[in-house]
């Protein structure tokens, strides 16, 4: 018991420091709070960080949450897109004016979830923990509580959510009666058994908690409910929507899949292909068409889903460092992508295409900053984007599924030609619309400044990183 | 000293210099860019002196790991078929920048980009590891984006994307070659020379599929019909000095992965491509000719000319001698700086008369002496005329040509060599018509009254086409000590190839 706390310190840290931020906000007075909030929620990010760093424990927790290397890598992520993603909304006058206690709580509760996520080997804990990502997301996604927009997000993302949690119970519940044992060691034994049984009940299982899953991971069909859930909420909110999912929920899946239940035995390699090219797809395709930087974006990280997603159906252990180098850069890419739109946003007034006319001109230092997020997630080098897509194709190539990386690559050249709209924009167009404000504050400067100097020189010098995924990958089977 | 490193880096420092100095001192920025495109030209004339032609080895090398877990090395190296290219692209950046002095609209930008996409360009001729290489390769195309959608021509910005969108997606196929031959090499490599020397294990299949995935990304570059439909477009509507990239550095990039990749590392693919080679050669020529002979916009009609001239280097290079190679490499270096001095020289005639129409000239040859003399030179040099650069290489091209494999044979029983190299003679004759026709509507005939104010060339505009013109002359009186350079590389390749 002890043992196990100490393995989860991290979490336990993070948690506490979300319900004291929870009570701080209703029993305090409003005034001063603010400043003490994010402080406080930063402080406790920082704690968590070190202790990820400095302690990098491994063993198991309760007999369901496995601590490694690989899951620390995650929890890393996790913090610090959490980070990222308070420094965002430091200026939000609407999540940081009257209740920022709530807010900066929430944003850790859900960050909590994602890590027990990644740590996750026991149904009953991944429905837990997915539960306590997704059930502070419902009410981010809501915080603007009088703009139409943010409540027609709220509902559909909730409503979705809550069906799709549904399904994915029930998926659990027939592989638990197939298994007799919540824990993924059990599904492990019905699929290596060689006595070919019948598996019938297991493979609907695994449908429902995929369509579950997929739901989180903004996997097409799965998908409807992101891009008005990403548009309604307030901009750092929808960053932190991006990133979340990538480190969470398909960690889970490398886990199970990987380690557990072999996609290829249990033949669903053709299936996952087909979710992820379809994925890929259909998250570019519309967002060619797109005129708000929010949608646009949005469905761009449903494409990213999909590339991401590759690393999985290739099932090596290449994939899976893929996977955690690909989750690591669009952490950064997205957030930051996320930042100049939040802060072109409070320029402009508006978070559309048409808004970010002509930025090079006026603050040529946030075009920049934007262009680099930009290539990076178009995958050219040399940021670290590439780096993700490289590792993730190259790890589909060893698999043998060339064609999904002629796919994958394709949707690249797609998704270079709206990012580039993006471009265009700010380098060859004049700003036709009057800047209210101010260029962004300082902690947004360092957010999105230091997001895309990442992105730069661990594009440039890989080899730390390469290493380090490389060891943590071995973690698992 | 890490010569090869520093030739490659040198401008991108500039780059990050230029980005710092404030917007206003547009000629800090200016002097930057000459200074450190300078340096680069100056460091890469160290390297031709200390570089030894007598043999065929990889020289200069440098070599550290990058990215071990890939086995990933920085691995840099040159030999004689990269240095004369490399020696080009310096020589033509420091051109092409003093020729942009007269760019107004944000020069930082513009000098930033420029010296970006000439460390990207240095990088693929000296990058010996293929993933280097491929990161070079698209390190280039950003800053290309910027130079043709900012500063080039009325339909600039389509223009950008459409070269952007077109050359990326030849970057997939290569990037698919890339990880294919990495995963059935072994040990597992990205390493040229090593992926070369393992040449022979790739079976016959494989090596057929993962040549056209090159080729196909090649081809785009260099651009083999007919996948050249981006080419007119981005040629004309780029800026001089951008056009003066394109064609001299950019297009030769195709020609060159070729001979540095694809033939060596796939012999057999390569020889049994030699045919398809050669006939693609053809349409190039003929097909590049006819269409330039169609133009009436000067610019286009050397865009189109390029196309043709290209097809000399691929015809030199689908015959698989020394010969050949020889002429193909030369034709390379020579369509670079014959063409580059082109593109120089419209942009001249652009900047004071607004108009690049054949037709709105006429009889400038009295009027702007000093122009007409270096144009006419430039054009006979491009049409071919003995004691030029161009005709030494087109004739290596021709005669390699002629000369290769007798066996190879189409319709029933003949010769196919022989057959496309005489009917490519086409090409030479268009392009002779096409130039003189030139010539004749633009400095001869009647004076059209109306360019009564135009002025001869300024000081910077002969200091940025003088140098062509004289190594014009140069190459063309003496080549042997080009061809020396190469020689012995390409023999090596030549005789790898066919054993």
């Amino acid at each position: 018991m002890i043992e196990s706390a100490r393995l989860l310190k991290p979490e336990i840290i993070l948690a506490g420091a979300a319900l004291a931020l929870l009570a701080l906000d209703v029993s305090v007075g409003r005034g001063s709070l603010k400043r003490w909030a994010l402080a406080a929620a930063l402080a406790s990010l920082a704690a968590a960080l070190a202790c990820l760093l400095r302690f990098p424990d491994s063993g198991r927790a309760f007999g369901m949450l496995s601590i490694d290397e690989f899951s620390h890598f995650f929890k890393l992520v996790s913090v610090l897109g959490a980070g990222l993603v308070l420094l965002l909304a430091e200026d939000d006058d609407s999540l940081m004016g009257g209740s920022a206690g709530t807010f900066a709580g929430l944003v850790l509760l859900s960050t909590v979830g994602t890590m027990l996520l990644a740590s996750a080997e026991d149904f009953l804990i991944l429905f837990v923990a997915l539960e306590l990502t997704t059930i502070p997301l419902f009410i981010l996604a809501g915080f603007l509580r009088r703009d139409l927009r943010s409540n027609e997000g709220a509902i559909k993302f909730f409503l979705m959510g809550a069906f799709s949690t549904g399904l994915m119970l029930y998926g659990i519940s027939f592989l638990y009666g197939s298994a007799g044992s919540t824990h993924f060691q059990a599904l492990a034994s019905v699929w290596s058994a060689d006595v070919p049984a019948n598996r019938t009940l297991d493979l609907v299982g695994l449908f429902f908690l995929l369509a579950g899953l997929g739901f989180k991971l903004t996997l097409v069909p799965f998908h409807q409910w992101v891009p008005d859930a990403y548009e309604g909420a307030p901009t750092p909110i929808t960053a932190f929507f991006a990133v979340s999912r990538d480190a969470g929920v398909i960690v889970v899946m490398l886990r199970l899949f990987g380690e557990f239940v072999p996609i290829g035995r249990a033949g669903l390699t053709d299936l996952f292909a087909l979710l992820s090219v379809l994925t890929m797809t259909i998250g570019n395709l519309t967002a060619l068409r797109q005129e708000s930087l929010k949608r646009l974006l949005a469905y761009s990280s449903i494409a990213h889903a999909g590339t991401l997603f590759i690393g999985l159906v290739a099932a090596n252990p290449l994939g899976r460092e893929g996977v955690m180098v690909y989750a690591l850069a669009y952490t950064l890419m997205g957030i930051g992508a996320f930042a100049v739109v939040a802060a072109v946003a409070r320029i402009k007034g508006s978070d559309s295409l048409e808004a970010i006319e002509g930025l090079a001109g006026e603050h040529f230092g946030l075009a920049m900053l934007m262009l680099i997020f930009l290539l990076s997630l178009s995958g050219i080098p040399p940021f670290l984007g590439f780096l993700g897509k490289f590792y993730v194709f190259a790890a589909a190539i060893e698999a043998g599924l060339g064609w999904l990386v002629a796919i994958g690559l394709l949707n690249s050249v797609i998704s270079v030609y709206y990012y580039f709209r993006i471009v265009h924009k700010m380098f060859f167009r004049d700003s036709r619309i009057l800047s209210l404000a101010s260029p962004a504050n300082w902690s947004l400067r360092i957010a999105a400044g230091a997001s895309a100097a990442a992105l730069l020189i661990f594009g440039v010098f890989p080899h730390r990183i390469a290493s380090w995924v490389g060891q943590a990958s071995r973690a698992l089977q | 000293m890490p010569l090869l490193t520093l030739v490659t880096f040198l401008p991108m420092l500039g780059a990050l210099l230029i980005l710092v100095l404030p917007k206003e001192k547009v000629n800090w920025q200016r002097t930057a860019a000459v200074v450190f495109s300078g340096l680069s030209f100056l460091v890469s004339l160290q390297i031709l002196r200390v570089f030894d032609p007598a043999t065929s080895a990889l020289q200069l090398a440098e070599k550290s790991s990058w990215i071990p877990s890939f086995g990933i090395n920085y691995h840099l190296g040159v030999d004689g078929l990269s240095l004369p290219l490399l020696v080009l692209t310096t020589l033509l950046s420091l051109l092409s920048i003093i020729a942009s002095f007269n760019i107004e609209l944000r020069v930082k930008e513009y000098f930033f980009w420029f010296l970006v996409l000439e460390t990207g360009m240095l990088g693929v001729f000296v990058a010996l590891d293929f993933f280097l290489f491929y990161i070079f390769w698209e390190v280039m195309l950003v800053p290309m984006y910027f130079l043709i959608g900012i500063w080039g021509g009325p339909q600039k910005e389509y223009a950008a994307i459409k070269f952007f969108l077109y050359t990326l997606f030849g970057s997939i196929f290569m990037l698919i070659a890339i990880l294919a031959l990495y995963f059935r090499a072994d040990p597992h490599t990205f390493d040229i020379p090593q992926l070369i020397s393992q040449g022979a294990q790739f079976g016959g299949r494989f090596q057929t599929v993962v040549f056209l995935l090159l080729f196909v990304a090649f081809a785009i570059k260099v651009p083999i019909f007919p996948f050249h439909t981006w080419l007119p477009l981005a040629h004309v509507e780029a800026p001089t000095a951008v056009s003066v990239i394109l064609a001299g550095v950019l297009l030769k990039l195709g020609t060159y992965g070729m001979m540095r990749v694809s033939f060596p590392m796939f012999p057999s693919a390569a020889l049994w491509f030699a045919i398809p080679l050669l006939i693609l050669a053809f349409i190039n020529i003929v097909y590049g000719a006819l269409v330039a002979m169609a133009q009436t916009d000067m610019k286009k009609m050397v865009a189109y000319s390029s196309i043709n001239h290209m097809g000399y280097a691929l015809l030199g290079m689908a015959a698989f001698t020394v010969t050949g190679f020889n002429g193909a490499i030369l034709q390379m270096v020579n369509h670079g700086i014959i063409t580059g001095s082109l593109f120089l020289l419209v942009g001249v005639i652009y900047d004071r008369a607004h108009t690049r129409d054949l037709g709105a000239f006429g009889g400038l040859g009295a009027k702007l002496p000093v122009y007409t003399g270096i144009m006419v030179l430039a054009s006979m040099a491009s049409l071919g005329l003995p004691g030029l650069a161009g005709f030494i290489s087109e004739f290596l091209c021709f005669l390699g040509a002629f000369s290769a494999n007798p066996e190879a044979v189409v319709f029933g029983n003949t010769p196919a060599f022989k057959l496309f190299t005489a009917l490519s003679v086409i090409g030479i004759l268009v392009t002779a018509a096409f130039f003189l026709r030139m010539i004749e509507k633009v400095f001869l005939g009647p004076f059209n009254a109306k360019w009564e104010s135009l002025k001869d060339m300024s000081p910077r505009e002969l200091a940025a086409v003088v140098p062509l013109t004289a190594l014009t002359i140069w190459i063309g009186v003496w080549p042997q000590w080009l061809l020396s350079l190469m020689n012995s590389t390409v023999e090596q390749m030549v005789a790898f190839i066919r054993q």
